[in-house]
């Protein structure tokens, strides 16, 4: 434990070494990055703070609750899976970018007023759209230009709220904040800022076009810190806040879909997580003390399962170079040890027991029932078997089962084999002893997930679930994969982009230079020969109708000044 | 879809069957803890089996009709 060290500073002094150093030393300085960032997070107290003075702003750089312990505990076992992970990566950009990118995170849910989480909130954007890009491809650099359109949208919402909202004589330091009531001045522009980044439906394609353009390592290290950023941000703004209810009901439903026809497993991944964040936000939205907790446990099992999954896919990916459904298949054999790890997070993020899913998700559909929310238990109850669908059989079943692919392939390096692990024994880990986990959240817990009726429930939803996948396979009516592109709302961005990129490459660029020319070339020309025109001593008339126009319009000026008084 | 998955049902799925028979005589001799708000539905001996199984069915059929709907010849974008 180090005491008295603001947990980010390891973070940029991490990255900075790291810009210099190459080689083991680089690689020494990434791991022991987060670890410092850890010991001095667990040095920090309940209550203590960390404040700065800068540039006449009185900044509460830090403020320790058990909801921010929480998140910045959860970025950091995040950050030290990752770097693991990505310890034989050799691009200095990537390494740099990801500590960065975990101090951003940290960061911001540690920050303890509104100016130090949009310092944060927009350094997590930029930091991250640098990962993207990092892959170096066509693709990536073109996707991550795209992702941070949206970031910074993100970011600029956040700043108007935060503006109005000080404006109005709201505080900025979050603890005298409290929860912000969406009708409440600039709360609405500051709920969109965080909507954004936790992928509401509409706002979501952003996170379906980036996650699985990223690098194998990349993607990692972004499916842990944004997303669930958001989720911290509702959760300490706006919990109880009823409109999160529909918003996340919806977030459950339409991904599952998608999951079943979507090719690129990362890119089924990615819409699994969008359904996983739903189940938060349900949450979040009832916002009893059950439902939070709930929602928080969830986000926390969720970095590690969907981290877990991203890992064995990206681990697929850096093998055989294919990630696609339809390119995969019959890897175990080559594969054994990755296939298990995988196998660890698909049960964790169906809910079997025994794993992690199964003791938070449950949490937010009890609490949805204790509030009466029947129908939405009903639709969550239908999404639970849609993540045994996608994430708990399609995945590891396309990757490592069904055909075989004749791919060459091995097990991948021993540090990626040596996160997975760590992140699969965590899955376990909780799902054995939830006590552990729920010790940390916000609100004292008094829930049992092993009941009897509990364990066999689940049980029987996820058996006869996965049934009748095999019923469907055997008989042919389960869609096969295809190389398709699937449209999603982003066709109206991009589409949408593209036309306003025509609208200003012709229309109006077009006018503007045949104005342009009337302006500068054709107009002073016209000008010169009108201006010769005027004899040096003008007729009679002229002097004649020129104080007529004057005296016409002062006239009128009067006129107008009288009747618009 | 690959041609194996058409294949006779192997020992895994004999087990699965297997699995699932157990799981739903169990609501015959175990009295569930049900919710209140949810007792005449959920008190249902074989619920949670149909819903799973139902659900996963009309998950799969509707996903056929969102791809009829939304898929395009890959490389849509790139045009």
């Amino acid at each position: 434990m180090i005491e008295g060290l603001y947990p980010v500073l390891p973070f940029i002094v991490g990255a900075i070494l790291c810009s210099i150093l190459g080689g083991v030393p680089r690689k020494v300085i990434a791991l022991a990055t987060p670890v410092v960032g850890l010991l001095a997070l667990l040095g920090l107290p309940d209550g203590s703070s960390f404040a700065l003075s800068f540039l006449g702003f009185d900044l509460v750089l830090a403020e320790v609750d058990k909801l921010s312990f929480l998140f910045a505990l959860l970025f950091h076992i995040a950050a030290v899976i990752g770097v693991i992970y990505a310890l034989h990566v050799k691009s200095r950009l990537e390494t740099c970018s990801a500590l960065l990118y975990a101090g951003s995170a940290i960061g911001t849910v540690l920050a303890g007023d509104l100016v130090t989480l949009f310092v944060g909130w927009e350094l997590l954007a930029l930091t991250s759209a640098f990962i993207v890009w990092a892959r170096n491809d066509d693709r990536s650099l073109a996707t991550g230009g795209r992702y941070l359109v949206f970031q910074v949208l993100s970011g600029l919402s956040l700043l108007v709220g935060l503006l109005i909202h000080h404006q109005a004589g709201g505080s900025l330091t979050i603890s005298e904040l409290g929860v912000l009531d969406l009708a409440s001045p600039g709360a609405l522009w500051i709920f969109l800022a965080f909507g954004i980044k936790a992928g509401f439906p509409l706002l979501h394609t952003w996170l379906i076009d980036t996650y699985p353009a990223a690098s194998a390592t990349g993607a990692v290290f972004l499916s842990a810190f944004t997303t669930k950023t958001a989720v911290y941000a509702l959760a300490r703004f706006f919990p109880g806040t009823e409109e999160l209810i529909l918003i996340g009901a919806v977030m459950t439903l339409f991904p599952i879909f998608y999951a079943v026809i979507e090719n690129d497993l990362r890119k089924v991944l990615s819409y699994s997580m969008i359904n996983q964040i739903g189940f938060m936000v349900v949450g979040i939205g009832i916002g009893t003390e059950l439902a939070v907790n709930g929602a928080v446990a969830h986000a926390f099992n969720d970095v590690l399962f969907k981290g877990l999954l991203f890992m064995s896919m990206g681990a697929v990916l850096h093998v055989t170079g294919k990630s696609c459904g339809t390119d995969l298949g019959g890897l175990w054999r080559k594969m054994p040890i990755t296939t298990v790890l995988c196998l660890v997070g698909a049960a964790s993020i169906s809910a079997v027991p025994l794993f992690s899913g199964f003791v938070s998700k449950s949490m937010v559909m009890a609490a949805a029932l204790q509030e009466g929310h029947t129908y939405l238990w009903f639709l969550l109850l239908f999404a639970s078997a849609g993540v045994l669908e996608h994430a708990g059989i399609k995945i590891p079943y396309f990757a490592f089962f069904a055909h075989d692919s004749k791919l060459e392939a091995k097990e991948p390096p021993v540090n990626m084999l040596l996160a997975m692990t760590i992140g699969a024994g965590l899955c376990i880990f909780i799902g054995c002893r939830p006590d552990v986990l729920y010790s940390l959240l916000p609100a004292t817990v008094d829930y049992m997930p092993y009941t009897t009726t509990h364990v066999l429930t689940q049980l029987q939803l996820l058996l006869f679930a996965s049934l009748s996948v095999v019923v469907l396979m055997k008989s042919g009516i389960y869609p096969p994969e295809l190389v398709r592109e699937n449209l999603d709302f982003d066709v109206f961005y991009r589409k949408g982009g593209r036309l306003l990129g025509w609208i200003i490459n012709n229309p109006i660029a077009r006018g503007m230079t045949a104005l342009s020319r009337m302006v500068l070339d054709e107009a002073p020309a016209k000008l010169l020969h009108l201006v010769q025109k005027i004899p040096a001593h003008p007729p009679v008339h002229w002097q004649m109708v020129l104080p007529g126009l004057l005296l016409l319009l002062a006239l009128l000026a009067f006129l107008f000044a009288n009747l618009f008084q | 879809m690959s041609a194996d998955s058409h294949a006779a049902p192997s020992r895994i799925h004999w087990w699965l069957v297997g699995a699932c028979m157990v799981v739903f005589a169990a609501d015959f001799f175990y009295h569930r803890h049900l919710e209140p708000a949810v007792e005449q539905i959920e008190g249902i001996p074989g619920f949670y089996p149909i819903y799973g199984f139902i659900g996963i069915a009309l998950l799969i059929l509707l996903s056929r009709l969102l791809r009829a709907a939304v898929s395009r010849k890959d490389g849509y974008y790139d045009d």
